[in-house]
């Protein structure tokens, strides 16, 4: 359970959601549960319904990246769990089997993070020369993003490394005269790194006066925003490009 | 010297590089679970097979090799 909880917090589910499963499950098992959430760890308390009996465990959350593939998964099974009260066994192998079955769809990720990143410099007011740029640009940082996590570089470094790519090669327009907005293409193809669910969980988390979450996931969110300025800025110099 | 143009390419042939890796190493993941190999090593005889030819420990072919191989 403990587990349990620390995936749904690791794939981007907020508190409240991690609580309401919880408690669901233990309910279908005659039990209590209450979770402590940390930014790194769950503490989960499980006890009967008399409170005579009480367990804690402590789990890591593990660094698997956000999926809300893997949300809908975890909480569909909690919904299981509720409605047909199965073993435990049944409980704990249908968790490790979404858990090793996870990051389903992985080929097509990268193809339609680029056309809604292409989509978005549409949106911005670019031109076909730098939807094209952009969509290259997001292709080869989201492919590289891809295999820098799978080698266990450290999130940040992979950011900020990602960045830098998308803006070189989002530079393209205006280093061989491509189109007509140069800028829009550079400014728009680091725009799939930004972090917008940690900080709407984080919002999310506040809203619930989970203010040690909230403020956790804040500070995650603005150290890799922080780590994609940097990227994006020596991107930015060494092409010589000039944004304001 | 030209900064932007050079670190561009250098992306460029970076990217392309390791697509090219792992490429290699899909097709030699490919190639090992289906037993073949993209590489590997024969005698003549197993290029150069005729049908009729005496089997490798076949006694008529006592005569093509020196006493001392034997």
């Amino acid at each position: 359970m403990a587990q349990y909880c620390a995936a749904l917090l690791a794939c981007g589910a907020t508190c409240i959601r991690i609580d309401r499963n919880v408690e669901r499950i233990a309910r279908a098992y005659g039990l209590d549960a209450h979770a402590t959430i940390m930014p790194r760890h769950v503490h989960l308390s499980v006890c009967d319904r008399d409170g005579c009996d009480v367990h804690t465990a402590i789990a890591t959350v593990p660094d698997t990246g956000i999926s809300f593939d893997m949300n809908t998964r975890l909480s569909r099974l909690s919904w299981e769990v509720a409605d047909t009260r199965p073993p435990l066994d049944f409980f704990e192998s249908r968790y490790t089997a979404i858990m090793r079955g996870s990051r389903r769809h992985l080929r097509a990720t990268p193809l339609l993070v680029a056309l809604a990143n292409a989509s978005f410099c549409r949106l911005f007011g670019g031109d076909a020369g730098a939807m094209g740029v952009v969509f290259a640009a997001t292709i080869a940082g989201y492919y590289v993003k891809l295999r820098l996590l799978a080698a266990g570089v450290d999130s940040r470094a992979v950011f900020a490394i990602c960045a830098f790519v998308s803006s070189v090669i989002g530079a393209t327009c205006s280093l061989f005269d491509i189109g007509s907005r140069p800028s829009i293409a550079l400014g728009t193809s680091v725009l799939y790194l930004v972090p917008g669910i940690p900080y709407l969980n984080s919002f999310s988390d506040m809203l619930y006066r989970r203010y040690l979450c909230a403020l956790g996931r804040f500070a995650d969110a603005m150290v890799l925003t922080c780590c994609l300025s940097a990227g994006m800025c020596a991107g930015m110099w060494l092409m010589g490009a000039k944004m304001f | 010297m030209n900064t932007p143009v050079i670190t561009w390419a250098c992306i460029i042939a970076a990217i392309a590089l390791l697509c090219a890796i792992d490429a290699a190493a899909a097709a030699i993941r490919r190639s090992r679970h289906h037993h073949h190999r993209l590489l590997d090593s024969a005698d003549e005889r197993e290029l150069l097979y005729a049908p009729g030819d005496p089997a490798p420990n076949h006694p008529d072919l006592s005569d093509c090799y020196d006493e001392d191989d034997l």
